[in-house]
């Protein structure tokens, strides 16, 4: 989804369509942590690898641990090594590593920030980055007040974007805020040292290849856009199961629980984009525009309609693939009478004009039987006229899948006859894998999305107003929870689809989940 | 036949060359269904196989051999994961029938590229029956043995057929990072406003000339640069340098492309321009960019690995369209087309 932009160089003419970048200096506070080990440069290093990383752009880690320049530099080069999908070439990676500086520092220090602009200045002089930074709040949500306080005061954010000081950008990595008062709070303090249009604000499934498929399937396909509506959908599902439990993020997890860690970001931006009005063009304003749109359809519940329309639930003891698991309250770090929930199932409903009456049904889930995150759309049945008599045994409604992970591909299930005497119809699918089709691994998420950040493509991050329409409609959810009776937790045995009263979810209206 | 192609026909059992007898072994040998996405006409034996495989890890395909050094009209057939192989072979007299087998065995529906594992004669029976077959052409006039003459030519078969058919040739291709780098050096306005006072561009080579000489031509063509016929140069050899001349409106530039060991790669670019020097070169198995001042300051100094030929291939076979930027570049180096180019 980037546009390129028309550099005034007349050698780039013809080479690959992209957003010509200038080099910068990506700032990660918090870089000793798993997040930058695992991700953020093992993805640089492989635009780097592609090619696309533009020459000259650096990375600064800013961090408490003490270490040197060359001490951080090894561990990067450690950690690309063990992490990074591409072959590993030691020269290639020394190369790649000369662009490395570390500054150690509490997020709370003045002199760290000092220390900061000197190292980036002496970069700006090293390797051309004209001044060009993005800062990247790779740390525990509460350390981003005081880092973004402290690089406000220190001058290090031109918020007017000048050219002449080069241009500076803030990515900031999930969860952004707890609820809808925490999400403001914090958009207020971004907004206080950055612009809106300075903001990445990181979800990663948008940057994945095939949630970012959904438009291109949508919008590329003629013979779909006219059944995408209430005329022809039954209901759509969202379902994102998986067979881990919260491993060693016990302490995480009790805070956030089922809803906040997927729902409240993942599952409602697959919603927006399975939901939501083509763009007039595939620019950044114009997606998010159609989005929140969506996003600010789904209205906040009120206690009644959370009681009928979420269901919670908790994982007990069980078995999965065969290997036993131990109840969630049994897992290490968690409270032995918890009641976070690990799985939540709930009914959306998009109020406009496409989608009214149609419902939504979201599920997410820990220790499931299997990993798969995919959208269902479940259209209405054909009349069955023409195939009482010739006893047909019902017709099956179709049914078109989209397989987000893993095994990511499109499926079509729809009604042929079998072959013999007599009108007999069975369901057959129609499947289209990528990966078999285009053999290629797709690029990790975080390889987009910082290159979009670096292009200075907002498309696939979330806006202010898209996190706050969110939490609006996540927020109500959590309040009415409190006021409600509370569950009788574990309400699933490890290895199943969760609690009844999801089946029951959809039952009560004639309906019921999609096999995964 | 090359040992790899011995391989093939030596473990898969002749069938006649008909196409539903083809077809009929082509399930025997895989009977589960693929997502094949490409049909691949490959003429040559050397390479095919590794050719076939690698190609297969992006783009599943049938791949069809046309092969017209065999003893007599036959087909062999054998499929791995993610790819079918057919050859054909027969004597240059089967022409006909290997063709139109071929023509038969193409999975309908799907983009058809060819490739030719050594450069074609350009006006042969088989090229121009091939290219009747195909959507995009893919050669390589590094394996041609009037390189040059060859672009030329190829350049007009392009623009002959732009209608129906693309043609690529890889010794563009491999310039790509080349280009893509050069391009990045002079991204920022100080060193963009230095292209005004470019005074030479010195490419050196591992035995090659396509490769260099695109590139210079590439240089020409984006900058508005006239490239004059040097008058001193009587062929073009990739032993021994060769001096051009460009005009750019102010001045003259010089264009040093010289020999520099063996290999048939590129080994560096140099631009100069008044008061900075620009670098590209392959070092340790990168390409590597440099940045110098005229007070020895070093500005920039990155390095991108180099792409595997095979990988290069690869991404040409799908493309489609005629690449205008190839074009302009070949005829940027139009002066040179009465040298005689001795490969």
């Amino acid at each position: 989804m980037s546009v390129g932009l028309a550099l005034d160089n007349p050698l780039r003419e013809g080479l690959q369509a992209e957003l010509a970048a200038e080099p910068c200096i990506i700032v990660i506070f918090g870089a000793t942590g798993d997040l930058t080990h695992r991700k953020l440069l093992p993805a640089l290093y492989n635009l780097a690898v592609d090619q696309r990383l533009p020459i000259g752009t650096a990375v600064v880690g800013f961090a408490r641990r003490p270490k040197s320049d060359d001490e951080f530099r090894a561990d990067m080069l450690q950690a690309i090594q063990t992490f990074t999908a591409e072959p590993y070439q030691s020269s290639f990676a020394e190369h790649f590593g000369q662009g490395i500086r570390y500054v150690q520092s509490t997020f709370d220090d003045p002199a760290g920030y000092e220390r900061l602009r000197e190292v980036c200045q002496e970069i700006d002089r090293e390797r051309g980055t004209r001044g060009n930074r993005i800062f990247d709040l790779a740390t525990a949500p509460s350390d981003f007040p005081v880092v973004l306080e402290r690089l406000g005061a220190a001058g290090l954010v031109d918020r007017d974007g000048r050219a002449e000081n080069g241009w500076t950008r803030l990515i900031v990595e999930k969860p952004f805020g707890h609820d809808l008062t925490s999400a403001r709070e914090l958009n207020d303090r971004v907004g206080q040292v950055f612009g809106e249009d300075q903001v990445y604000r990181i979800d990663h499934y948008l940057g994945k290849e095939t949630v970012q498929n959904i438009l291109a399937f949508r919008f590329a396909n003629s013979i779909f856009e006219s059944v995408w509506n209430r005329e022809h959908v039954d209901n759509v599902q969202i379902s994102v199961t998986e067979t881990l439990g919260v491993e060693n993020r016990g302490p995480y997890y009790e805070e956030t629980g089922a809803l906040r860690d997927m729902v409240a970001n993942h599952m409602l931006q697959v919603l927006a984009l399975v939901a939501m009005e083509p763009p007039i063009e595939l620019e950044a304003r114009a997606i998010r525009d159609e989005k929140v749109k969506v996003l600010r359809a789904i209205h906040p519940l009120t206690t009644a309609e959370v009681s009928r329309r979420t269901v919670r639930g908790q994982y007990g003891a069980g078995a999965i693939g065969g290997i036993e698991a131990p109840a969630y309250r049994d897992e290490p770090r968690v409270s032995p009478d918890s009641n976070t929930e690990t799985y939540v199932a709930l009914k959306v409903l998009v109020d406009n004009w496409r989608w009214a009456g149609v419902p939504f049904y979201l599920r997410h889930g820990k220790r499931l039987p299997k990993r798969s995150t995919e959208v269902a759309i479940q259209f209405k049945k054909a009349p069955e006229l023409l195939f009482r008599q010739a006893d047909a045994g019902g017709l099956d409604a179709n049914l078109l899948v989209l397989r987000l992970q893993p095994d990511e591909g499109i499926a079509l299930r729809f009604g042929a006859k079998v072959p013999g005497p007599g009108m007999h119809i069975s369901s057959v699918r129609m499947d289209f894998g990528f990966g078999s089709a285009f053999g290629r691994q797709a690029a990790d998420a975080y390889e987009r999305l910082l290159l979009d950040a670096i292009q200075g493509d907002p498309t696939l991050f979330t806006r202010r107003d898209e996190t706050e329409a969110q939490w609006a409609f996540i927020t109500s959810i959590l309040e009415a929870w409190q006021h409600l009776p509370p569950p009788d937790f574990p309400n699933y045995p490890a290895g199943t689809y969760g609690p009844r009263a999801a089946n029951d979810l959809l039952a009560r209206e004639g309906r019921s989940w999609a096999r995964l | 036949m090359q040992t790899d192609g011995r391989s093939v026909l030596d473990e898969t059992a002749a069938v006649p060359l008909d196409a539903r007898a083809v077809e009929a072994a082509v399930r025997l040998a895989d009977p589960a269904s693929r997502a094949i996405r490409l049909n691949l006409v490959l003429v040559g034996q050397s390479g095919v196989q590794e050719l076939v495989e690698r190609v297969a890890t992006l783009h599943p395909l049938r791949a069809i051999v046309v092969d017209l050094d065999g003893a007599d009209a036959a087909a062999h057939v054998s499929a791995g994961p993610r790819w079918e192989c057919i050859w054909l072979s027969g004597r240059p007299s089967q022409l006909n029938r290997v063709v139109s087998t071929a023509s038969a065995l193409l999975m309908p529906g799907l983009p058809t590229s060819a490739y030719w594992l050594q450069a074609p004669d350009l006006e042969s029976t088989l090229f121009s029956r091939i290219v009747d077959l195909a959507d995009r052409i893919v050669v390589d006039s590094a394996t041609a043995s009037d390189p040059l003459g060859f672009i030329f030519s190829l350049d007009r078969h392009a623009a002959e057929k732009q209608s129906v058919v693309s043609f690529a040739d890889l010794s563009w291709s491999r310039i790509y990072g080349w280009r893509l780098l050069a391009a990045r050096l002079f991204d920022a306005p100080a060193d963009r406003a230095n292209l005004s006072s470019v005074r030479t561009l010195a490419v050196e080579h591992g035995g090659s000339l396509p490769e260099p000489l695109l590139l210079a031509g590439w240089f020409v063509s984006r900058l508005g640069w006239e490239l004059w016929q040097p008058p001193r140069q009587g062929s073009l050899s990739r032993r021994a340098p060769i001096q051009l001349v460009a005009h750019t409106g102010a001045r003259n530039v010089t264009i040093d492309i010289r020999p520099a060991g063996s290999g048939g790669l590129l080994h560096s670019l140099l631009i100069d321009a008044d008061r900075t020097r620009y670098r590209v070169a392959r070092e340790n198995g990168s390409v590597c960019t440099m940045v110098e001042t005229n007070d020895g300051q070093r500005v920039a100094d990155v390095c991108s690995p180099d792409r595997e030929p095979v990988d290069v291939l690869v991404g040409q076979l799908t493309d489609q369209g005629r690449d205008r930027i190839y074009t302009e570049a070949v005829a940027a180096l139009a002066p040179l087309a009465t040298l005689n180019a001795a490969r």
